[in-house]
């Protein structure tokens, strides 16, 4: 049974209260935060007001979504009205969104108590969570390395048991590459299935909020809760209706799983052990597995790379220091300076050399060799995941192609961080769904992390893939900081 | 290549500034990550698979005005702001 439906027993029995609960993770935050650095801003009064509130729906027996009174944490990049929601930028230090995001809604109204903002890489821009204005996220399996990145925050709150779920973003991996840092599960879902109204945006075409939970059935349950059409979200499909919860359990016997050998070149020795033990244990369930290729993959990072940094050149043209964001006090001669000097003193560097690459790659004389040869390119392996996808019911692979690497890595190259995403970036250049579950550790007792991906508003299928091997093995070692339920 | 004059011309366009002593190593993160990109520029589209960019499917809601969201609390949110309206240096 997952964390939210045990709770759930418990405050439904009242053998815990919603506010009792809630003081635990918040002293659980108070303890070990300083060691995790997940929270970079701890909403205490909120969320004791909102663990009362549903306390006396409890109390007078109203009817409760399972949802209600669980404590739960957001990505800094998520609005939260009148709450500070900075993506750990400098540039938005001290915003405050006047209205929530559609997802955070949601929640809300179910009852969900807001422990805090998480910490994140400044805009959704990294792969460690070490490009925060906050200083870095550590993992709960190892202080001396990476939580992943950008969700960085989320992933650690939840396996260092300081929230019992929490959302996070995910562009090019960075949902479901923390979560396989962190040993957590981690779906991102299909592109439109939940809406992007109030998460502020990096890459309009390959955002996506994503849940993280500690099982996948937690996981399963807020996805329903958040997913469908939202109206303030043009691009939000009509017609999805999220109900994965209901087929955790449906039996894979006869199913089918592609294994794409591009995904399994240069991974660690580990993760590619641990794969392979996957595979047998999908095969005892009773899964055939299908091997293919798929050799566009080859171009899927530096697709990623042009189409994000060039929907974030023009996402970030916003922040000019004149409506909202940091205004530089230097002296300035007109209102270009201005925002010249605002912009480059509030964006870090990663920051800057995206928008860089990104203004470079839509400008005159480059435009058609990157960019538009992008999005060509984008088209082709969207065909190619279809083409797979026609003869199998989800694509195995690795989520990262290594264990959480040391924080502090100093390279020449920036390009080398950008690696990490090989796994994942293609599949938001496709516009899938995929979700990162625990399989297995190293030697140093770090989580590996399985991917499966799926077909567009396949995430009942994939759920079902990945709750059933959950069900079959033990891979769900607790960290020892924060709430033991 | 990147040169140092297409990095000025870029900062011009991205609204930003960097010092002389910074240009160097960001001339040479450029360089790896247009290197990078640069099988993007080489990939060979058959004539036959190239399509046109496809029309998005995008929905729009009924064009209803509703009311928007609180002014003062929006103006909060800017660096200097005076009766209702933002307020910035007039330029010289």
């Amino acid at each position: 049974m997952g964390s939210v439906r045990y709770l759930h027993n418990l405050l439904i029995k009242r053998e815990i209260s919603s506010r009792e609960l809630t003081e635990k993770y918040l002293e659980a935050i108070e303890r070990d935060n300083s060691s995790l650095n997940a929270f970079v801003n701890v909403t205490k009064n909120q969320a004791l007001s909102a663990a009362d509130e549903a306390d006396k729906r409890f109390k007078n027996k109203e009817d409760t979504d399972i949802l209600e009174g669980i404590p739960m944490a957001l990505k800094d990049n998520i609005s939260t009205r009148g709450i500070d929601t900075t993506c750990c930028s400098k540039m938005l230090l001290g915003y405050k969104p006047v209205y929530d995001a559609t997802a955070w809604y949601r929640l809300k109204e179910k009852g969900a108590v807001l422990l805090g903002k998480t910490n994140m890489d400044e805009f959704a821009m990294g792969s460690s969570t070490e490009n925060s204005c906050f200083g870095k996220t550590s993992n709960p399996f190892d202080l001396n390395r990476s939580a992943g990145g950008s969700s960085g925050g989320s992933a650690a709150a939840v396996a260092g048991n300081l929230a019992v779920y929490a959302l996070g973003s995910d562009t090019g991996g960075s949902v479901r590459q923390p979560a396989s840092f962190c040993g957590i599960v981690g779906l991102k879902p299909t592109y439109s299935s939940v809406s992007r109204q109030g998460l502020i945006a990096f890459a309009s075409s390959l955002d996506q909020i994503g849940t993280m939970g500690k099982s996948v059935e937690d996981v399963a349950l807020v996805f329903d809760a958040v997913a469908g059409h939202d109206p303030l979200d043009s691009t939000s499909d009509f017609s999805y209706k999220a109900d994965t919860f209901s087929s955790l359990n449906k039996s894979l016997r006869g199913r089918t799983l592609a294994v794409v050998k591009e995904f399994f070149e240069g991974i660690e020795p580990a993760v590619k052990e641990s794969l392979e033990k996957a595979i047998k244990i999908f095969e005892e369930l009773g899964v055939n597995i299908k091997y293919c290729s798929m050799p566009q993959i080859e171009y899927s990072l530096p697709v990623y790379y042009i189409l994000a940094c060039a929907e974030a050149s023009s996402n970030l043209s916003r922040y000019d220091g004149v409506r909202f964001g940091n205004r530089t006090k230097e002296p300035f001669t007109d209102i270009q300076e201005m925002m010249c000097k605002s912009r480059s003193e509030g964006f870090a560097s990663e920051v800057k050399r995206r928008i860089l690459v990104g203004s470079f790659v839509l400008s005159r004389g480059y435009y058609d060799a990157y960019y538009k040869k992008a999005q060509l390119l984008r088209k082709e392996l969207v065909d190619a995941f279809e083409k797979v996808l026609t003869d199998c019911d989800a694509i195995l692979t690795p989520t990262s192609p290594t264990t959480a690497f040391k924080t502090g890595r100093i390279t020449e190259d920036p390009v080398e961080n950008y690696r990490a995403d090989i796994c994942t970036a293609c599949v938001n250049v496709a516009g899938l769904p995929a979700v990162s579950v625990c399989c297995g550790y190293d030697k140093k007792g770090l989580p590996v992390g399985m991917q499966i991906i799926g077909d567009k508003f396949c995430e009942a299928a994939i759920l079902n893939f990945a709750h059933i091997f959950e069900s079959n093995t033990d891979f769900n070692k607790t960290t020892d900081w924060g709430v033991r339920l | 290549m990147i040169t140092e004059k297409d990095i000025k011309d870029t900062l011009k366009l991205s609204c930003l500034e960097i010092s002389k002593e910074d240009m160097p190593r960001l001339k040479s993160d450029m360089e790896y990550i247009l290197d990078f990109a640069q099988i993007v520029c080489e990939y060979d589209f058959d004539e036959d698979s190239q399509s046109e960019d496809e029309a998005s499917v995008c929905r729009l809601r009924e064009d209803k005005t509703e009311p928007s969201y609180p002014s003062q609390e929006m103006l909060s949110n800017a660096p200097l702001h005076k009766d209702g309206y933002i307020v910035l240096r007039k330029s010289e």
